[in-house]
């Protein structure tokens, strides 16, 4: 099984979509795909997948409830199928008060003698293992918001691997840097091991820049299998019609342009690098 | 942070589709006619400490009849110090490679002991050892010291009903 997190410390440097992007070529490849989307804001996954989730009806079931253990249901009620072949655990509103929910979840579980049991860190691998949903897939991708907080962590801590899209700027690779101590900090605090399944440079211009920020990253030891080039024009064409890049492409083009069909070839091999780090 | 996949988050639920890895591994057993003099004592331990301890417990106790009970733990599947070939911690990338992670509850004063306890086999040993590596040395010991793990249980008040 294959298990991680698309993580970046920037907001706007393309997380989501590439996560989309890169779930679409899993399941593609012909493996069962769920994306858990963890992310509060508007722009997540679940607006991007275009899936008709109630994220504003706090009296209905959804993921935040699973992880206060106050479920309405079983948690695969809560699992949505998309059209683009793979299925998604859609974001709530309830996720903006995530911290406060499981804080007092906590001193619940504290109260009633139970306060060893809930690691409000640890929630979404209890709440999946508990679930019976990891059996059903191969691949579970969680995307988190682009802040340190207990979205990341049970992120991180229910997938253990991460891919990270990286801006290729000093901001980006100082990015990079905060990463390595969060993760540190949360390999203790989780007593998991945290791999880093590939960084991701994203938005790079001229070829000379590209190749500066690949070395740089692969000299931090990070695998970067991949550039992706500045395809903003792509990209926000997904977020305007609610589909993945290779769908955008396919149905909304009235041509495919080969620099795009290069990005979806990319996209596509670094899918195939992380399915064999993974051991798929 | 390393690069490639961190550890298995749902490794609870995959251990059963995988238990048949396991036995292919046996380290071969060379060392009948050389004695090495630093043997651990675990494989003489036939004296059978551990009769006594959990059997209470279950009264079937179905095959206790034959004299050589089997070991309660077996052997690692790494090369070992006196194995052929290199020993396991020189060939691991990390600590936690090969590892699954299991929670453990234990008591205040236990943590407060374990850096001391982690000093003091690093100390015997002459080289640093991670606390990881000492609490599965420490379990794996105490598994071989069955008698003195029901002392330390008889001691919190566990005792036999009848």
């Amino acid at each position: 099984m294959l298990t991680y997190t698309t993580y970046s410390e920037a907001g706007g440097v393309g997380k989501t979509t590439i996560g989309a992007a890169l779930l679409e070529c899993h399941a593609g490849h012909g493996f069962d795909v769920l994306a858990i989307d963890m992310d509060q804001q508007n722009g997540s996954l679940t607006y991007l997948l275009d899936v008709d989730a109630p994220r504003d009806d706090s009296q209905a079931d959804n993921i935040v409830r699973h992880l206060i253990d106050r479920p309405k249901g079983p948690l695969d009620d809560l699992i949505l199928e998309t059209e683009f072949g793979l299925d998604v655990l859609p974001s709530h509103n309830m996720l903006e008060n995530l911290e406060d929910l499981l804080k007092r979840a906590q001193q619940m579980a504290e109260d009633l003698g139970e306060g060893g049991e809930f690691d409000p860190y640890d929630r979404l691998r209890q709440v999946l293992l508990e679930s019976g949903v990891p059996q059903k897939y191969d691949v579970i991708v969680v995307d988190p918001p682009a802040t340190a907080g207990p979205h990341l962590y049970n992120a991180v801590s229910a997938t253990r691997s991460l891919v990270i899209p990286v801006e290729p700027t000093g901001k980006g690779m100082q990015s990079v840097l905060g990463l390595e101590e969060l993760v540190d900090g949360l390999e203790d605090r989780l007593e998991a091991e945290i791999g880093v399944l590939s960084a991701v440079p994203n938005g790079v211009g001229r070829t000379a820049d590209q190749d500066r920020y690949m070395t740089e990253i692969r000299n931090r030891g990070y695998p970067a299998p991949v550039a992706i080039r500045d395809r903003s024009s792509l990209f926000e064409g997904c977020w305007d019609r609610q589909c993945t890049p290779r769908y955008y492409i396919e149905n909304h083009r009235d041509r495919k342009r080969d620099h795009e069909m290069e990005t979806l070839e990319k996209i596509d091999q670094l899918a195939t690098k992380i399915e064999e780090v993974g051991g798929l | 942070m390393k690069k490639g996949t961190g550890s298995d988050p749902f490794a609870d639920i995959q251990d059963e589709d995988r238990e048949e890895t396991r036995e292919t591994e046996d380290p071969t057993d060379e060392r009948v006619d050389d004695e090495p003099d630093s043997e651990p004592e675990q494989t003489t331990e036939t004296e059978t400490p551990p009769t006594d301890g959990p059997s209470n417990a279950g009264d079937s106790g179905a095959e206790n009849g034959s004299s050589t009970r089997d070991s309660i733990i077996g052997e690692p599947p790494q090369n070992g110090a006196n194995d052929a070939g290199v020993p396991w911690v020189y060939v691991r990338d990390n600590v936690k490679q090969d590892r699954e992670m299991v929670q453990f509850y234990l008591r205040d004063y236990v943590v407060d002991a374990e850096d001391e306890f982690v000093d003091a086999v690093s100390e015997e040993l002459g080289t640093d050892v991670s606390k990881t590596d000492v609490r599965e040395a420490a379990y794996e010991a105490a598994m071989y010291n069955v008698d003195e793990v029901v002392d330390r249980l008889r001691a919190w008040g566990f005792e036999s009903v009848d």
